[in-house]
């Protein structure tokens, strides 16, 4: 009987060993260290200082007791913004210091898809926006957790801009390779599905324009209503095939057409367009990352993450942009309040 | 890899023995690392020197064309054209005493002054290792932005769009070979400042994943150089530029920040975040410099792969050589004459394996074996992972066609697949592809 515990010990010793070798026995071993690479452990500890006051605005949003956003507090007496369409079930704010506080939405600002919380507090840090013009592109952009060194670390990579509409889809995962963009696979009562069109296809033109790649056949596509009959052309079997398909609304979990793989799809916003301004900067944020300052090497606010928009960037509104918004949330607000209707 | 592998190696024995040396080893880094990093902060240098150097305005988003012209001496950067607000041309010397070729746009990496010797610091393995040294990197990067988007193009060509970047102000334009079609391909090549400028491929490395691109007209184009003599090592900071996901006129480049991860003879690996579209655009070291081609894209978003550019020297030389030579006639509106490929050498009977196959992560996976042709006859299954050939470890299936290219009919190669989690070696001897046709 003796030996049980003895036994014990050496499957947890031999899971933490494992779990410390894992890395460099799969890791080429002349690559670089994987907590060496830019968001690799020992660059983002680089910059913890520098996220310090910003991670006494932030706060983690719950769902249902999952985490699903992260929010702004923008005054000290618990009003905190956070992204709308992530927002589900039972809503907490999990504070800095622990405290978890429920929370009510008592506006929302359509345009930028953001949220106005309210929870029961007086004593919250309220964020500071940098002041003056947007950063440059080049200037580090990183997203600060609620401790310690922050969740991912970037750069901006495209200037201010505006994301248009994502208005229809065609109804196709795809897959580009070196001979253009493959379809991968077709969703089920789509607009492609019902045409006809099926894994391996490859994707030649569609309206009559040229499709490149699966980000170009997403911004062609969203130039059309849903409901837009559409020429698609493809080649099977080295067979050109010329079909009509109606254009089908985006539905929210299959919506990923863009994605390189099924995985990334999944780690996309809900809501990733149709923004007034946005900042582009080059972090990986997972969807329930976004909803937080977005701050520069001086710590100072620049933005507010509001969309993992593809594999490569997230969107971030600029921080001029919003006193203006948190003016039209709080005029929504009492507005709701003085009708009586919360929540 | 190796390890990888030594992971299948059904010789157990020798298993245990190497994975219990690494568990040590890897124990010994782990303390090793987590006591360095303590140390890291209080112990390292400030990062005291100041960069003497004037800098491009780094407040309004400056992403006008400038044009990089080199002498021998040193490289001056200024605006083509006065930008649409009047804003005087700016001039950026980094007098970098770069000592290249005229007519070249390779730099080498010969850095003289003590002041530059401090800024290179600033990208060494080691660093950043303070808040100091991200605000230099910062600077840094905020300088190189313009002149690196102001050379990266977008690139259409039939049913593909990349990217690429000009490398010399005589219009010689770098992109992957896949985003270049074929040698003689006519190609739109869009510039930064959305002017719409006609090209052609003159020449392709399809192993490599290169190709030169020649712009129509006479110049000067807006380039950045190609890195020479650069010792690239995993760790060098990078920027990466294109158009991912297509040109967007409203969007410029897009740029994003990394690190190479590994370095391979025939490619570079970097955590720079690509997507379709960057295909062809510009890796540049933080001296601006062009020190790859985006190829590929890994398996995960951190993990991507570029064509590497100081291997590509060489061959640059002879091509853009024999293509300068022709212009005696100064507005050479005609294409050159000769089309330099590999296609367009003397023909003869190439080796045939008789499949296709898809890239995966790692080498290709097989999608269609021909009936009856040497890999059918050989054994080879559809879904089969081809990982080597002869040893020599697959990139992606244009890296197989390649390598049997160099095959006579009816050698024999040894094909290493993984088929249902197994290595197995399957002997196929190649047939004959008829050229003649």
């Amino acid at each position: 009987m003796s030996a049980k515990p003895w036994s014990f010990a050496l499957a947890s010793l031999g899971v933490v060993i494992l779990s410390i070798i894992a890395p460099f026995v799969t890791a080429n071993e002349n690559a670089l260290d994987p907590n060496l690479a830019k968001n690799g452990s020992v660059i983002r500890y680089l910059f913890t200082d520098v996220t310090l006051d910003a991670c006494r605005s932030t706060v983690r949003i719950l769902g249902d007791g999952d985490e699903i956003a992260f929010g702004t507090v923008i005054d000290a007496n618990g009003s905190i913004i956070t992204k709308a369409s992530e927002l589900r079930g039972q809503i907490v704010c999990r504070l800095k210091d622990g405290r978890d506080l429920p929370a009510h939405v008592i506006a929302e600002y359509q345009p930028y898809d953001l949220a106005l919380l309210q929870v029961d507090a007086a004593d919250l840090t309220p964020v500071k926006w940098a002041a003056g013009d947007d950063p440059p592109v080049g200037r580090w952009a990183v997203t600060p957790g609620l401790h310690g060194a922050p969740l991912a670390v970037g750069i901006i990579s495209v200037p201010r801009r505006a994301i248009p509409v994502e208005k229809a889809v065609l109804g196709v995962s795809i897959r580009d390779t070196t001979r253009g963009p493959i379809v991968k696979g077709v969703i089920a009562e789509s607009g492609a599905d019902k045409a006809g069109i099926e894994a391996g296809d490859r994707i030649l033109t569609v309206a009559g324009k040229q499709i490149y790649s699966s980000e170009h056949l997403v911004e062609v596509v969203r130039g059309y209503e849903p409901g837009t009959l559409v020429k698609v052309v493809y080649e099977r079997d080295t067979e050109e095939i010329e079909i009509e398909v109606t254009l089908g609304a985006p539905i929210p979990s299959l919506l990923h057409p863009n994605s390189n793989d099924d995985q990334i799809a999944r780690e996309l916003s809900r809501r990733r367009a149709d923004f007034p301004a946005v900042l582009q900067h080059d972090s990986v944020l997972q969807p329930e990352n976004c909803g937080g300052p977005l701050i520069d090497i001086k710590g100072r606010v620049i933005g507010l993450n509001i969309a993992r928009a593809g594999r490569t960037g997230c969107y971030a509104i600029p921080a001029g942009e919003m006193p203006g918004i948190i003016a039209e949330l709080k005029k929504a607000s009492h507005a709701k309040v003085s009708t009586g209707v919360r929540e | 890899m190796a390890k990888l592998f030594r992971i299948f190696d059904p010789n157990r024995g020798h298993f245990i023995l190497a994975s219990s040396l690494t568990i040590i080893f890897g124990l010994f880094l782990v303390v090793q690392k987590n006591w360095e990093t303590s140390a890291l902060s209080p112990h390292s240098q400030p990062s005291t020197a100041k960069i003497p150097s004037s800098r491009l305005d780094q407040d309004s988003r400056n992403t006008k064309p400038v044009a990089v012209k080199q002498s021998t001496e040193s490289k001056t950067v200024s605006d083509v054209s006065p930008t649409e607000n009047g804003t005087p041309p700016q001039k950026l010397d980094t007098s970098t005493s770069t000592n290249h070729q005229a007519g070249s746009p390779f730099v080498s990496d010969e850095v003289s002054s003590v002041a530059f010797q401090r800024r290179d610091d600033a990208f060494d393995d080691d660093v950043p290792a303070t808040a100091d040294d991200l605000q230099t990197m910062e600077d840094f990067i905020v300088e190189q932005v313009p002149i690196a988007l102001a050379s990266t193009v977008a690139i259409r060509a039939s049913y593909i769009q990349g990217s690429g970047v000009i490398v010399s102000d005589d219009g010689f334009v770098l992109t992957a070979a896949h985003v270049a079609v074929k040698a003689g391909q006519k190609l739109d090549v869009i510039l930064s400042d959305q002017r719409e400028v006609a090209g052609e491929t003159i020449f392709l490395d399809s192993f490599l994943d290169i190709a030169i691109v020649k712009l129509d007209g006479p110049g000067p184009w807006p380039a950045s150089p190609i890195a020479d003599n650069v010792k690239l090592a995993p760790g060098v900071w990078c920027l990466a530029t294109g158009h991912s996901g297509g040109y967007f006129k409203e969007r410029p480049a897009v740029v994003r920040l990394g690190r190479l991860i590994d370095i391979k003879d025939d490619y570079l690996e970097s955590d720079c975040p690509l997507v379709g579209g960057d295909s062809g655009g510009p890796l540049f070291d933080m001296h601006g410099r062009v020190v790859g081609i985006h190829s590929r894209i890994g398996p995960t978003v951190s993990r991507n792969f570029h064509a590497p550019v100081v291997q590509f020297k060489k061959r640059w030389e002879e091509i853009v050589k024999t293509d300068r030579e022709p212009p005696t006639q100064p507005d050479s509106a005609s294409p050159p004459e000769v089309v330099r490929s590999p296609a367009s050498e003397p023909k003869k009977p190439r080796a045939l394996l008789g499949l296709f196959a898809e890239d995966i992560v790692r080498g290709c996976r097989v999608t269609e074996v021909l009936a009856n042709q040497p890999a059918d006859i050989g054994g080879v299954q559809l879904d089969d992972v081809i990982l080597k050939i002869d040893q020599t470890t697959i990139i992606n299936f244009s890296h197989l066609r390649e390598l049997i290219r160099k095959k006579e009919p009816g050698e024999k190669v040894v094909l290493t697949i993984e088929r249902n989690e197994q290595l197995i070696e399957e002997e196929v001897v190649l047939g004959s592809l008829e050229t003649s046709s």
